[in-house]
């Protein structure tokens, strides 16, 4: 491992093993069902399929972390609890959570499996961290996509626990964790049903003019033909408002902070985490291998720039941002 | 690899290629039983839409193949274009290369699809659960195009053909199979 830790998704154990033979050091994965933020049809493990995961990952001198990372719905919590046995009785590296209730459950069962907080928990504070620290055991923050590279090296001094930092991938720009606009639509959300604009209420019609993507009937964007398209999430959505239709929340653009994980790293960040369990082999491969590169490259005092523009092709609406890292505003 | 059918009608391409269905489909059926052999699990990830058929649509084709998966096994048949309503459950249509690549998983179907290189008709939840069960399959080229025995060496060269003809098509600016 160099400096800075790789976390890369792994929504299959195929993923996971292209993941880790790309050069991951961790990789983090959900079992099968609402219990983790990515809950799609066909994605994530059972728990033989987690068992084995872990073995190989080990094997590989790779680390698995498990994503049990939604909140729990009353008179539900069983799932919940299912999962956070599976995940010990793999032999899982750390769960990851955001529920106080789930916190409080791996802790009764295990006092020593490790516990990341997951960004649904917003945890942005070093109050908060310092919470989670002293009453859960948490070792490890990933902290919300909101906040600048500043106030992250900021946290960092008084942070009583390591912090991991998204590079790559999808952006949410919402608080974390309380986003209520894809159950407001379709009646399933990230937070408590694990999937944001879930695949079966998204449509797509592709005319000679374009394509038109719409979520639960609704449509919220159209892309002329010839330009390339983002999934329809609200949050992503083009609105017209004074007569102009624009991006009101956010552009369908991926995160690309490569170009800033020398100052992520000076800054103390013990971690830095790939989006996209849900995309594929094809798509961890490439990620993985190039920030693989890129931090071998700078621990080996060089540059990240030969790396930088290797992955435009695989961001949504083939654009890339430095996201919140670099906001100045407030 | 185009039949765009400037010299025969397509019809009669269509029903050239259907007259050759029986060797298509037997190793079609071959490779998914080999696919299913190897990994049983990876089709049941289908969950509800498993037994379901599936229309696999290469643009460049005259004719079309309808997919069934379940954790039993599955079937492949070649197959006319026909009118929706249709009764599949999905369609996924392409070039053959963004096919083949995305049934390999060496090409990454988002980045694929919002391109343009591909057009999806019916449930998308459906093509997810697909396109997450050929992935967790670990299917080859190899394993789609040509017999067991010839496999394991044929591979690498059929994966160099696929990535050099998506890369020329690429950088000559042609629109990701869609013709």
């Amino acid at each position: 491992m160099g400096s800075i830790e790789l976390v890369c998704p792994a929504g299959s154990p195929a993923m996971l093993e292209a993941a880790i033979e790309a050069g991951a050091d961790s990789v983090y994965c959900g079992l099968r069902d609402e219990t983790n933020a990515r809950n799609f049809p066909g994605l994530n493990f059972d728990a033989s399929e987690l068992t084995r995961a872990v073995d190989f990952a080990h094997r590989k001198g790779a680390k698995v972390l498990v994503a049990i990372n939604t909140f729990a719905r009353a008179g539900g919590e069983d799932r919940w609890r299912s999962s956070v046995g599976a995940a010990i009785t793999a032999g899982a590296d750390a769960i990851i959570a955001a529920d106080l209730a789930v916190l409080a459950h791996v802790r009764e069962l295990s006092p020593t499996v490790r516990l990341h907080l997951s960004v649904q928990a917003a945890a942005n504070t070093p109050e908060a961290i310092r919470f989670y620290v002293e009453t859960f055991g948490v070792r490890r923050v990933v902290v919300p996509r909101v906040m600048s590279a500043p106030e992250i090296a900021e946290l960092i001094k008084e942070s009583p626990a390591e912090i991991e930092a998204f590079v790559f991938g999808g952006l949410c720009v919402m608080t974390e964790g309380r986003c209520a606009l894809s159950s407001y639509v379709s009646g399933q959300s990230p937070n408590l049903s694990g999937v944001c604009s879930p695949p079966e209420a998204v449509s797509f019609e592709r005319t000679a003019e374009g394509m038109v993507s719409r979520l639960a009937g609704l449509a919220l964007d159209k892309t002329p033909a010839g330009a390339t398209a983002g999934y329809p999430t609200l949050c992503k959505g083009r609105f017209a408002t004074d007569g102009e239709a624009a991006y009101l929340f956010e552009e369908p653009t991926s995160l690309n902070a490569m170009g800033l994980l020398a100052r992520l790293r000076d800054a103390g960040v013990t971690a830095v985490k790939i989006e996209g369990r849900q995309r594929g082999k094809a798509y961890v491969a490439r990620v993985t291998g190039a920030f693989r590169k890129a931090i071998d490259a700078l621990d080996r005092g060089g540059s990240t720039a030969p790396y930088e523009h290797m992955l435009t092709d695989l961001a949504e609406g083939g654009r890339e941002t430095e996201g919140a890292y670099n906001r100045r505003w407030r | 690899m185009r039949f765009s059918g400037e010299r025969l009608p397509a019809r009669i391409l269509t029903d050239l290629a259907l007259a050759l269905r029986p060797p298509v489909e037997m190793l079609l059926n071959l490779a998914v039983r080999r696919a299913w052999r190897r990994s049983a699990n990876a089709f049941g990830r289908l969950g509800r839409f498993q037994h379901r058929p599936y229309l696999i649509d290469p643009a460049d084709l005259p004719v079309a193949f309808e997919l069934t998966l379940s954790e039993d096994g599955g079937a492949v048949k070649v197959v006319r274009r026909v009118p929706r309503p249709n009764g599949y459950v999905a369609e996924i249509s392409g070039g053959l290369i963004d096919l083949l690549a995305l049934f390999d998983g060496s090409a990454d179907a988002d980045a694929t699809f919002f391109a343009g290189g591909l057009t999806i008709y019916g449930d998308t939840g459906a093509v997810l659960a697909l396109h997450n069960a050929l992935e967790a399959a670990n299917l080859r080229l190899a394993d789609l195009l040509v017999p067991a025995a010839l496999a394991p060496g044929l591979d690498p060269i059929l994966q160099r053909i696929v990535d050099w003809r998506r890369a020329t098509r690429r950088a000559g600016g042609e629109p990701h199979g869609v013709y």
